[in-house]
């Protein structure tokens, strides 16, 4: 159980500590992967073929030139299109996922060997109640005050049926700005020009950004051991003011999966597995297998899974809390002005002139995109 | 390791040179004023002056000595105390003081010892009669001359018989198991229940030696004539005194058929390091060869090759099926009240049956039948209390109340961590035992004992977990040939979970597994060459699942009901005892178990060779209370051999058969108190368990230092294993979630030990395999895809030292250094992804492994001066465990950072850990 959790606090009490050390593996061996989803949502959808990577050197490794077919209980099939290596894509006009219907897919690799999945129904929507978020102050080390951060929950609408299973996913969009605007540049021959006078050190397009990304772990639900088939104050995602992220404005956008009862545990294994990884492993670690089948040799290790779902999703947008202390590092100001780290001056925060490196200038060093997104709306 | 070696040889220098100036000569001496009774006096005078008295028991009267001025002579004080009671004194010259009523010795003379009343002695078939012999050193054996003749003449052809009890000779209890050899025929007797022995021999002269675990050797010079009684009072090797680590009975290995077996006294367990404060009695057994653990914080152990349910604990007789606190860290077993105990890991005795790997009998103190007395402990997480006494005065009646409780909130406090600080941990434990002489044949004892833990982790699960017991033992004497013992014993494991993490899905839970037991056994002593064991055992076993409820209002989760388990298993056993020549014996048992897994249950069955699953039910059953549901008969077989091929050497060999009737399911690696058990059902098989072992025994220097290699091979069918991310904890159909494996086992363990001196202690290596194969090849159910793996504790190469060296009468010093491979581990070994998120792909199961285990700790046990407090003995003890601060990895976790994924070794108590503790003791107390 959540026994792992114990033994952190013991592995404290005990003087425990954490050092880490090169892990080395032997004989990698690749296994194939498949991920692919059909839901509800107007197609095209996708359905990704690769190999495994090493840890050590992650990469994506696409399986190239297979046949992927989509298969409908109603006798409808669609054979997809590679659109890119490893990706295997519906065309537009193609199959839709519809409620209640049953898919599979069949893969036919170039060496001939082939995969298949068993039917599974597209369940019923649940529609979503409402996301939320709370401000709180998580009581962690290190924050003598606790850290400062939003904690976004989910509520559902009371099901029409008892037994439900749910995958929530998070995609998380967030405003930030770059560390400093640029105050001054000096040009080749050591003058020191006021930010715009010169045209090639314009950076004002780069002070805003926006990043968009996968929280990178997920959370499962059911309803089938609740008396009333409804979730309510289902805890997602923290944000804090450890990072960015509420710098400007936050926005989590949730999508919710109604999956069957073996995806559930499909997912629910990897949500635990994800979760024992941030902490000691007390569970036995083991190869979560998928529904993907091998049809000769059914012990095939084949890892991931082709999920069917009925989705809907909820975006809710958080503000910058005011008045809090926030805990993340900001780049380095070189105050000496007889030698300056860059040819880029600054005001620093507390009104000192000095020099900066470049990409403090530059928000999509951070990753995000200086596009403001479509949804992305002010009050 | 080169300093260890240094600090060997530092030690043995020492030890050198105080034997060479530890001659002393004659010299008076002389005693304070002070006033205490007898026994306190004697001890007192004993430890303080390097001398010893003389004295038969039961003719002294515990009186109060009264020493009126300083400087006192001895000798005068005696004289006067105990002139009124007609008793003489007298000294050899040699630290030897004699009080006795009926004879005096005059050390001029070549005849030391004179009788003065013959005849009254010779009632008793007792003559004392001179030797010149009788003394040697007093750190050496006493050697006394005795006449046995009750009649006066004896036929010379026609064996007589030579009876009596073997007793402490400070509390006058009665010694069990002591050896008895007659030198000269090369016989050996072992003591029965009630210390009683019986020895045909020939009239004629003898050297007689009697020895038994932490008591000195006693040897006698026999003449003997007729049939006779013999009582004989060892000494405890007491507090102060003793030299030894571990001192089972003197040639034990070499002479008895036992194998895999070691008997440790609640001394050695003290002698040796402990951590944080408190000596641990599971600490003592992982030193031991073949005995491993997969990290400090698991509870439970692992025995050649054997998960840990496969190891059963009983204090007097009591099962306790948790044995830890905070984790793993105590045992729930206070070693203050302990008297040692004995642990079987190859041939179980055959009144045991029902766990495949070891068991571990403790034996709990007796309270002193004397005198009042109390004891306690300070340390730093923990304190503990004692006290006992006569429940009437000159009675054989006594109690015995022991409690323990732990304050380590106030530790958690300390720590800077919020989560900590809200969290709470705590434990007690307490036993009581009550024995009653009721007659001279008949003695029954009443056992009580309770554990109980309590955590609550600030992020949401609480946890109460507790042990409750009591047993009831009485023993009877039909005669000297026939005892009989009837136990009658209910046991009860519980826990409660509550899971406040998330509101709407907040639970409790809770387990209780209730062992009751009643045993009658015969123990039948045919000759002197053969002994009988026989007796029914009965076990009822009534598991309670709990229901799976809300937590509270906030929570909406659905409350499942989980049925209740309940089995009997009713076994007659029977085992014999043989010594077929001096050179050889041989023991075998069989031990028949009737299983019944009774009603109210619901049964399903399951599509047949398919993967159990819920969606492969085919039929469901409903069974009424107390039905069988199903049934079987099991034999379990116990034989071993020994054959000596010369005093010191021997050989042995032995196969034993058993069968486990219930197993802990457990998904973690480690084991955890909260896993619960489970009884073997119409879908799970009873585990059998086979092993077999070779032993070679050979000691030296007289027996001081002793020699073992054992080798065996173990294999346990039906082992019950988790399926792979499978759930019990919600799963109404338990059944579902595991796989009936194998396990396969083999070992080498070297044992070298020195048992006596002012250095002792032992050495042993392990060379050991385990692996584990869980596949079903008609259902295609199957772990790490039907491949063996190594068990989580599979640890190839182990070493362990254990040192005790006793610096100075009041400083002892012990250390102890453990060296192991590191345990199995999975790795990740690959990456993909899915939805978006990365998951880690993972090696074989246990394909990897941790680094080596070593670690070094080291105590010194200071006791407090005498001389100052009269009726209070204090002691301190210093312990630092993992001297060298080396990190030994528990486990490692792998996080993933920005897409890479990084190895992180978690090590608990990665440093040095220094603890203090003081002791206090009131009143008479031997150890």
């Amino acid at each position: 159980m959540k026994f792992k959790s114990i033994l952190i606090i013991l592995s404290i009490v005990t003087l425990g500590c954490k050092d880490e050390f090169l892990l080395e593996t032997k004989n990698y061996v690749p296994i194939m992967v498949v991920d692919g989803l059909i839901s509800n949502e107007p197609g095209p959808y996708a359905i990704k073929l690769s190999l495994t990577s090493p840890v050590n050197h992650t990469e994506w490794i696409p399986y190239e030139k297979c046949i992927v077919t989509l298969i409908e209980n109603t006798g409808k099939t669609e054979i997809l299109t590679e659109i890119e290596p490893g990706k295997y894509m519906t065309s537009e006009s193609g199959m839709k996922g519809i409620i209640g219907n049953e898919y599979s897919i069949s893969i036919t690799t170039p060496e001939g060997k082939e995969y298949k999945t068993d039917l599974q129904e597209m369940k019923e929507l649940v529609e979503i109640d409402s996301v939320y978020a709370e401000f709180i102050y998580l009581k962690e080390e290190g924050y003598p005050f606790g850290l400062p951060g939003y904690q976004f929950y989910i509520d559902t609408k009371t099901a029409p049926s008892q037994d439900n299973y749910f995958l929530w996913n998070m995609i998380e969009t967030y405003e930030y700005a770059a560390d400093y605007s640029l105050y001054a540049v000096m040009n080749w021959k050591g003058q020191i020009l006021l930010e715009g006078i010169d045209t090639c050190s314009d950076f004002s397009n780069v002070y805003w950004c926006w990043k968009t990304q996968n929280i990178g772990y997920l959370v499962t639900g059911k309803t089938s051991n609740l008396t009333i088939p409804k979730i309510s104050n289902q805890p997602l995602n923290f944000v804090s003011t450890d990072s960015r992220r509420l710098q400007k404005k936050y926005s989590l956008l949730l999508r919710q999966y109604s999956i069957g009862e073996e995806t559930y545990y499909f997912w629910k294994s990897i949500e635990d597995q994800i979760s024992d990884e941030n902490f000691l492993v007390a569970n036995q670690p083991y190869n979560i297998t998928g529904n993907i089948k091998n049809i000769i040799n059914p012990d095939e290790p084949v890892y991931g899974y082709f999920t069917v779902a009925s989705v809907t999703q909820k975006r809710i947008f958080v503000p910058r809390p005011p008045s809090v202390s926030f805990y993340y590092e900001i780049c380095f100001v070189c105050y000496d002005l007889e030698y300056p780290i860059s040819r880029y001056y600054v005001i620093s925060e507390e009104g000192r002139l000095g020099t900066v490196y470049e990409q403090c200038l530059d928000c999509t060093t951070r990753g995000g995109v200086t596009t403001k997104p479509e949804f992305w709306i002010y009050k | 390791m080169k300093s260890t070696i240094f600090i060997f040889c530092l030690f043995f220098f020492i030890i050198l040179t105080n034997s060479l100036l530890g001659q002393e000569k004659e010299k008076n001496i002389y005693v304070k004023t002070q006033s205490l009774n007898w026994d306190d006096f004697s001890k007192y005078i004993e430890i303080e002056n390097n001398v010893r008295f003389f004295y038969n028991r039961d003719s002294i009267p515990n009186i109060e000595i009264l020493v009126k001025n300083d400087s006192a002579l001895l000798e005068q004080v005696l004289k006067e105390s105990f002139s009124t009671f007609g008793i003489k004194v007298s000294k050899d010259g040699r630290g030897n003081y004699f009080l006795f009523k009926d004879f005096s010795i005059h050390r001029d003379l070549d005849n030391l010892f004179i009788k003065d009343q013959q005849d009254q002695a010779a009632e008793d078939g007792i003559v004392y009669k001179a030797d010149g012999e009788y003394l040697k050193t007093y750190q050496d054996f006493i050697s006394e001359s005795l006449v046995i003749d009750s009649n006066g003449s004896g036929n010379k052809n026609k064996k007589v018989l030579l009876s009596g009890y073997v007793t402490n000779f400070s509390d006058g209890s009665t010694i069990p198991q002591a050896r008895l050899k007659i030198n000269e025929t090369n016989t050996n007797v072992i003591t029965n229940l009630f210390g009683y022995y019986e020895i045909q021999i020939k009239p004629g002269n003898y050297t007689l030696t009697a020895n038994s675990l932490g008591m000195y050797e006693r040897n006698y010079k026999l003449t003997i004539i007729s049939n006779g009684r013999l009582n004989i009072p060892l000494k405890t090797k007491s507090f102060l005194i003793d030299e030894a680590v571990v001192s089972a009975t003197r040639n034990h290995n070499v002479r008895s058929t036992t194998m895999g077996f070691e008997k440790i006294t609640a001394k050695a367990i003290k002698e040796l390091p402990v951590v944080l404060g408190e000596p641990d009695i599971v600490k003592v057994a992982l030193l031991l060869p073949g005995v491993q653990t997969i990290g400090e914080v698991s509870s439970g152990f692992n025995v050649r090759g054997s998960p840990a349910d496969q190891n059963m604990f009983y204090i007097n007789d009591l099962p306790i099926y948790n044995s830890s606190h905070l984790f793993g860290l105590y045992t729930t077993f206070n070693s203050d009240a302990i008297n040692g105990f004995e642990f079987y890991k190859s041939n179980i005795p055959i009144e045991y049956g029902g766990h495949l790997s070891s068991i571990f009998d403790i034996e709990a103190k007796k309270g002193n039948t004397e005198n009042f007395s109390a004891r306690g402990g300070i340390g730093p997480l923990s304190s503990r209390m004692l006290v006992e006494g006569p429940i009437q005065k000159d009675s054989s009646s006594s109690y015995l109340i022991s409690f323990r409780s732990t304050y380590s909130d106030w530790l958690l406090n300390q720590i800077d961590n919020i989560e900590i600080k809200n969290s709470a941990a705590s434990f007690y434990d307490a036993l009581m035992n009550f024995s009653f002489g009721l007659t001279k044949k008949d003695n029954v004892e009443l056992f009580l004992y309770g554990s109980n833990d309590y955590a609550d982790l600030a992020f949401g699960i609480r946890n109460n977990y507790t042990n409750l017991g009591a047993s009831l033992k009485w023993t009877h004497v039909f005669n000297k040939k026939l005892i009989s013992e009837l136990d009658v014993v209910k046991s009860q494991y519980y826990y409660d979970m509550e899971n406040y993490e998330i509101a709407y899905i907040g639970y409790k839970n809770s387990f209780e597994l209730n062992h009751n037991e009643a045993k009658l056994k015969f123990n039948y002593y045919l000759n002197d060459k053969q002994a009988f064991q026989f007796g029914i055992n009965a076990k009822f076993y009534d598991l309670n699942y709990g229901d799976f409820l809300p937590l509270n209002e906030e929570s909406t989760i659905k409350p499942i009901e989980f049925e209740s388990e309940k089995a009997i298993s009713s076994s007659i056993f029977i085992s014999d005892k043989w010594d077929i020549s001096n050179k050889i014996s041989i023991e075998g048992g069989i031990r028949a178990t009737y299983y019944s897994y009774l009603g109210p249950k619901t049964i399903f069955t399951y599509e047949e060779n398919a993967p159990r699953d819920i969606n492969n039910i085919t039929d469901t059953v409903k069974y009424g209370n107390n039905k069988s549901i199903s049934d079987n008969i099991n034999f379990d077989f116990r034989i071993a051999g020994k054959y000596e091929i010369n005093p010191d050497f021997s050989i042995k060999a032995s196969y034993n058969t058993l069968h486990q009737y219930i197993f802990m399911l457990s998904n973690t690696v480690s084991v955890t108190p909260t896993s619960k058990w489970k009884l073997s059902d119409p879908h799970l098989e009873p585990m059998k368990g086979k092993q077999y072992s070779l032993g070679f025994y050979k000691n030296f220097w007289n027996d001081k230092i002793e020699t073992s290699v054992e080798l065996y091979y173990k294999e346990v069918e039906n082992q019950v294993e988790y399926k792979d991310g499978a759930d019990f904890l919600t799963n109404q159909y338990p059944e579902t979630a595991v796989i009936q494996g194998d396990i396969k086992a083999y070992g080498i363990e070297i044992m070298l030990r020195k048992k006596i001196g002012k250095i002792n202690g032992w050495v042993n290596y392990t060379y050991s395999k385990a692996e584990v194969t869980a596949l079903n090849p008609l259902t295609g159910e199957m772990n790490n895809q039907g491949h063996a793996y190594p068990t989580n504790y599979d640890r190839p190469h182990a070493a362990n030292l254990a040192l005790n060296y006793k610096a100075t009468k009041r400083i002892s010093i012990s250390m102890n250094v453990v060296y192991s491979t590191g345990r199995p581990v999975t790795y990740p070994t690959s990456i993909y992804y899915q939805n978006g998120i990365q998951i880690t792909g993972f090696s074989g199961r246990n394909e990897y492994r941790l680094p080596d285990y070593f670690r070094t700790d080291l105590s010194i046990n200071i006791e407090g001066n005498l001389k100052k407090s009269k009726f209070a003995h204090s002691s301190w003890s210093i312990g630092f465990y993992n001297l060298t601060a080396r990190k030994n990895p528990y486990s490692i976790v792998f996080q993933n950072e920005d897409g890479e994924i990084k190895g992180y070794k978690i090590s608990i108590l990665g440093t040095i850990i220094p603890s203090i503790n003081y002791n206090l003791k009131f009143g008479n107390y031997e150890n």
